[in-house]
């Protein structure tokens, strides 16, 4: 089911499917690793709310995504 | 920066590499230096260039700032970019380069190799910390990367030196390094993630992040433990400096007094001894006794940064940095600026966006900076009560306590401003790489220290000393000559003399300006003193003072308490929140904006906070 990162609850494992505009912050999460099909999960929020925290393979990425983009992915079971 | 380069057979030799990917770790054990080196991404904020140890003659490394790609997104990465492509006017361009690949990291590191590689730069590749890899039960098989990547592939252990002779014997030669040969990969990022994901799957076998560092994130980054653990730190953090350093910085006065004994034993009154009595050694004192404070913020501040936890400060400061227009790595450079706003500012290069990085450095010099501390530390025990709040809390330590929060708050608040007026824009985005925890390097812990020290006593110093030395001429002459009569005390002359001497004139000429915060000419003096550095303030009262106290040794406290009204030194106080009296700060600021514009509005902004503060405190109080 599509839904926007943004949205889910801490811990769920997601398939990124895209990103809703392209920036230089999607382009620099691209960049990073985190393209269309990659498997990733969403760890935890950040005390007091505020960025997120995302792991892959080898990589650990804090991310606050700009306001007018939607991380959108799907979730797994 | 141009010497290095006089001979043109040598070889310049680039290390290029993601951020934090142990480029500075190899540069060291290449070279035989030490550089600072941080556990967060981007600690590289100047390019360094050293000669290879044993190839002094053939081949010189240069150190430049990680990137992730060659489309830049920060000022580092933009400097590293123009180096490669030749484009930077002073450094020529590198001959062949050092690609450096982290173990921990590998993936992220083959995607800017595939970018990297239609720079057509000749290059070898070289794989640090190889023992993360071991340690986590995985094989990297370097010949299929060397395969895969067309050039030479050499693997280390960064710390330890293991594989580091090998690459140092092999750098000096023009056979170690192939233009790369990457298959047919197109200009698409995410092809080159693509090709990178299907490499590192093939060439290592298990690529997983650090399990150790999790699990302790799992507590220091726990929705409610984590807030509460930052914030034991960093309490941790200032009372540890403030109580280490005090038993220090008493020894350091403690000495001074004790030569300046020595010199009026052992020489007749006059002109010399005042010279180096008031003049020399209350210079070199008061110097010297910053040391432990500064040397003390290093040290937490490097090993904080070194052993990775500061980039968690930055994950959870980032919501609050947020609601006044900052963002979480705007952490880094405002902690650092604790210490000294100087390398607060230049570490402010790693903040990708350039308004969030404007704001950070526009307020970094707001941070309560070491150099205040001596204005605090003597105004506040001359003046506080040494009792205590509700029983337990020191009253003193609690002003002090208010004196930073007042500067924080201001801080944030300023940045607020800041970036809904000159530095407008839409709330920007945050992303930022969690480096895997690591032991903090002795050697590299006692560099920074070694380096950062010696770099205060060279600049700071020679600015404190000199400005000590050009007082004493002020206030020494004109020699006039005043009648000793028996009748007349010592101290009283000295008073006498001191009032017509330069600078009790220059300091009534201006003193008007500053009546109405409630400041005497003395007190003039010592503002103008410390024009160019906020610390001189205390040597120049000491001075100022000590001329009123020729005979006795009352303590420069003692002597404060009796001559300066409460409201007066609260006033001070209030004033040294927030001017920017220093001028190592505003050069800075010049070269990190680019233009002497910033450095101009940030000294009239925070002069204009200074005064206002002092005028409403000395309403206040009197």
């Amino acid at each position: 089911m599509e839904q926007t990162l943004q949205r889910l609850a801490a811990g769920t494992k997601v398939r990124l499917l895209r990103y809703s505009a392209e920036n230089d912050f999607t382009k620099r999460l691209s960049e990073l690793g985190l393209v269309p099909g990659t498997l990733f999960t969403f760890v935890r929020r950040a005390p007091l709310g505020g960025p997120m925290e995302v792991l892959f393979g080898q990589t650990r990425l804090a991310i606050r995504p700009s306001t007018n983009v939607d991380i959108v992915v799907e979730t797994l079971p | 920066m141009s010497q290095p380069f006089a001979d043109t057979s040598t070889r310049l030799v680039a290390l290029v590499g993601i951020p934090n990917s142990g480029k500075t770790t190899l540069f060291n054990s290449l070279t035989g230096l030490r550089q600072k080196v941080g556990n967060f991404p981007g600690i590289t904020v100047e390019p360094k260039i050293a000669p290879l140890r044993d190839h002094a003659e053939s081949t010189q490394i240069i150190d430049l700032p990680g990137l992730y790609s060659l489309h830049a997104k920060s000022a580092d990465e933009t400097f590293s970019i123009d180096v490669l492509r030749g484009d930077y006017p002073s450094i020529p361009k590198p001959e062949s380069a050092l690609f450096v690949i982290d173990g921990s990291n590998v993936e992220k590191g083959l995607t800017l190799f595939a970018q990297f590689s239609t720079l057509a730069i000749p290059s070898a590749v070289v794989v640090t910390m190889i023992d993360t890899i071991k340690a986590q039960g995985a094989v990297l098989d370097d010949i299929a990367l060397e395969r895969a990547l067309g050039v030479p592939v050499f693997t280390v252990v960064g710390n330890k030196g293991v594989g580091v002779h090998e690459l140092q014997e092999a750098l000096p030669l023009p056979s170690t390094y192939k233009i790369p040969t990457v298959a047919s990969v197109t200009d698409a990022v995410h092809d080159h993630v693509a090709w990178a994901r299907e490499l590192c799957a093939r060439v290592l076998s298990k690529a997983s992040y650090d399990e150790l560092t999790l699990k302790v994130d799992a507590w220091l980054l726990h929705p409610v433990l984590g807030g509460l653990v930052f914030l034991l730190i960093m309490t941790l953090f200032f009372v540890s400096i403030f109580s280490f350093a005090e038993p220090l910085m008493s020894g350091i006065e403690s000495g001074i007094v004790l030569m300046q004994d020595v010199v009026t034993t052992s020489t007749s009154d006059g002109l010399f001894r005042s010279f180096l009595n008031n003049g020399l050694l209350a210079g070199v004192g008061s110097v010297l006794v910053f040391l432990p404070q500064i040397l003390l913020l290093v040290f937490f501040v490097t090993i904080l940064e070194d052993c990775g936890y500061l980039a968690r400060a930055a994950f959870i400061m980032d919501r609050i940095f947020g609601l006044f227009g900052l963002q979480g790595r705007s952490f880094i450079p405002l902690l650092g600026s604790f210490a000294c706003a100087i390398p607060g500012i230049m570490s402010a290069r790693m903040i990708p966006s350039d308004k969030d990085r404007m704001a950070t450095i526009m307020v970094a010099p707001l941070m309560t900076c070491s150099a205040r501390l001596p204005i605090y530390t003597l105004l506040i025990a001359a003046f506080v009560p040494a009792g205590y709040v509700w029983g337990f809390v020191p009253l003193q330590a609690l002003v002090l306590a208010a004196l930073y929060g007042v500067a924080i708050i201001a801080g944030l608040l300023v940045a607020w401003v800041f970036r809904k007026t000159l530095f407008r824009s839409e709330k920007l985005h945050f992303l930022m790489e969690f480096p895997p925890y690591r032991l903090p390097d002795t050697k590299s812990v006692l560099m920074s220290l070694w380096y950062r020290g010696k770099d205060f006593v060279q600049s700071a110093g020679t600015v404190i000393l000199f400005i000590s030395l050009v007082l004493w001429v002020l206030s020494e002459f004109p020699r006039t000559d005043i009648p000793s009569g028996q009748n007349v005390a010592p101290a009283v002359t000295a008073q006498q003399h001191l009032e017509q001497s330069y600078i009790g004139q220059i300091g009534k000429a201006i003193q008007p300006v500053f009546a109405p915060l409630g400041f005497d000419w003395k007190i003039t003096v010592g503002i103008l003193g410390s024009f160019a550095a906020r610390e001189t303030f205390v040597s120049v009262m000491g001075q100022m003072y000590a001329t009123s106290t020729a005979d006795g040794h009352e303590t420069l406290r003692a002597v404060l308490r009796t001559s300066m009204s409460m409201a007066s030194a609260f006033s001070v106080l209030a004033f040294y929140i927030f001017a920017l009296q220093c001028m190592s700060t505003i050069a800075i600021i010049k070269r990190e904006t680019g233009s002497w514009k910033w450095s101009a509005i940030a000294f009239v902004y925070t002069f204009i906070l200074a005064y206002v503060s002092a005028y409403i405190t000395y309403a206040l109080c009197s």
